[in-house]
């Protein structure tokens, strides 16, 4: 067994935690080395020692423990009575100082949100207000409307009419019918300049279709009459060159 | 009152309570209670042990007392926190030790301006002139021989000498200087073994002195009379 082994198991031998086994390879490591027999002793001088020399307390040390323990009760007692009370938050100044700056910098932040930012309405005045806006512009969509300012209606055909009696066709174009559209004397329903288009173009687009279908029950008519026409000429024809024979 | 001893209300009052016999644990029962003088007990029983332990820590003996208080206080504050789980020792050596780190801490953090404490293992030499022990026939007196104690004692490092103190003077067990510690039992082992090699080296120019039994012998008698008297 090493030197240093047989501290190690002395240190243990000296708090009673050396198993029995060791203890007798121990005594016989010291019946050999003078030096770990020496190195017993001093570990037991020095726990004497220690024991010996402890140091000595104040005399007024109890006095001034139960003076200090009343006040910690004290305010131990003032918390639990009035946990509202600033002092007795009992949060760390640091975290106290930081929920303020957050609340602070958080007012600040919607201050200029509030004053500072562009709001919808403005930004739709800008818009309105600029030149070079291609597009309709309707300044004040709400107010009553009137047909003078609605763009002008398309004209998408000019579409043949025959009347019946003179046999000669011309060209005519309608009046928008549709009750959609407000009129002069009715108002107010909001429409957009887009909406507007849109809504002339299917008036137009429905004059349109009807005249398409005038036209064409005129034409049946008039194909009708044309082939009755015909039948009459060619019996006629026929019943001549019967007769020239 | 003991309604199970069939004892009448007037004789359980009256009947003294033998503070001195009750074991630490009964005594913080009865703290948990509210009875100040169990607390009183206490306070008799640990005061020079912590002052002791804390003071070879921290080397300074008002912040050594500023924490000695401080452990007693949060000893009585918070006395329905221990259980019966550990020994009472080992919890107030917990609070204890906790307390010292945590000012050790804050101390590193802040360094002394003027320290009148030499700083731990700066070297090995013990004492400063007059050296006692350079003339092993020199008496060595009680006083003088607790400060060659203090100071060998400083020059330990702190990783080995709390669960050293522990051990030596408080006389916890390996399993108790682990809890308080957080160390593991091989460790707890390994570093009080460290310490006592380390003291041995630096009082063993003293522990050849002639006269140092007959003033260790004295020593120990003082300290049995005292506790006497207590």
């Amino acid at each position: 067994m090493s030197c240093n082994k047989a501290r190690e198991w002395l240190s243990l031998e000296l708090d009673g935690q050396l198993p029995h086994d060791k203890t007798i390879s121990l005594e016989k490591h010291l019946e050999r080395c003078e030096e770990c027999r020496l190195y017993r002793v001093d570990l037991h001088l020095g726990q004497r020692l220690l024991l010996a020399t402890e140091p000595k307390l104040s005399d007024n040390f109890e006095w001034r423990l139960q003076l200090k323990l009343n006040q910690t009760l004290q305010e131990v007692a003032q918390q639990a009575a009035m946990p509202w009370d600033e002092t007795s938050w009992g949060l760390k100044p640091w975290l106290r100082n930081f929920v303020l700056s957050s609340a602070v910098g958080l007012a600040v932040v919607l201050v200029i949100a509030i004053f500072v930012l562009p709001t919808s309405d403005s930004q739709f005045e800008k818009l309105t207000m600029e030149p070079n806006v291609t597009g309709p512009v309707t300044t004040d969509p709400a107010t009553s409307l009137s047909i003078n300012r609605m763009p002008s209606r398309p004209t998408i055909f000019n579409l043949p009419v025959r009347t019946p009696s003179s046999g000669t066709i011309h060209m005519t174009s309608s009046q928008p019918r549709s009750p959609l559209i407000p009129t002069q004397t009715n108002t107010l329903t909001p429409w957009s300049s887009t909406d507007l288009e849109d809504l002339n173009t299917i008036i137009g687009l429905r004059e349109s279709n009807e005249q398409l279908r005038t036209l064409v029950n005129q034409l049946r008519v008039e194909n009708r009459l044309l082939k009755r026409q015909l039948d009459t000429t060619t019996s006629v024809t026929k019943d001549q060159g019967v007769e020239d024979e | 009152m003991n309604a199970t001893n069939n004892q009448s209300p007037l004789e359980s009052v009256r009947k003294p309570v033998a503070w001195p016999e009750l074991r630490d644990e009964e005594l913080i029962a009865r703290v948990q209670e509210g009875q100040r003088r169990a607390f009183d007990e206490i306070v008799s029983r640990y005061k020079g042990r912590l002052y002791s332990f804390v003071l070879r820590l921290v080397k300074d003996p008002t912040e050594a007392e500023d924490l000695t208080q401080e452990t007693l206080i949060r000893v009585y504050i918070h006395a329905d926190k221990y259980r019966e789980i550990a020994r009472f020792s080992t919890w107030v050596f917990t609070i204890a030790t906790n307390l010292v780190r945590n000012r050790m801490r804050r101390r590193s953090r802040r360094p002394r301006l003027l320290s009148l404490n030499p700083a731990p293992d700066e070297d090995d030499v013990l004492l400063d002139p007059p050296d006692p022990t350079a003339d092993p026939s020199r008496k060595i007196e009680g006083e003088e021989l607790s400060e060659l104690i203090n100071l060998a004692t400083s020059k330990i490092p702190e990783k080995y000498r709390v669960p050293f103190l522990l051990r030596e003077v408080n006389q916890l067990s390996y399993e108790e200087i682990q809890q308080v510690t957080g160390l593991k039992l091989g460790t707890v082992r390994s570093r009080i073994n460290r310490a006592r090699n380390r003291f041995r080296q630096l009082i063993k120019p003293l522990l050849r002195n002639e006269t140092l039994l007959n003033e260790l012998e004295q020593l120990e008698e003082k300290m049995l009379e005292d506790k006497d008297e207590e």
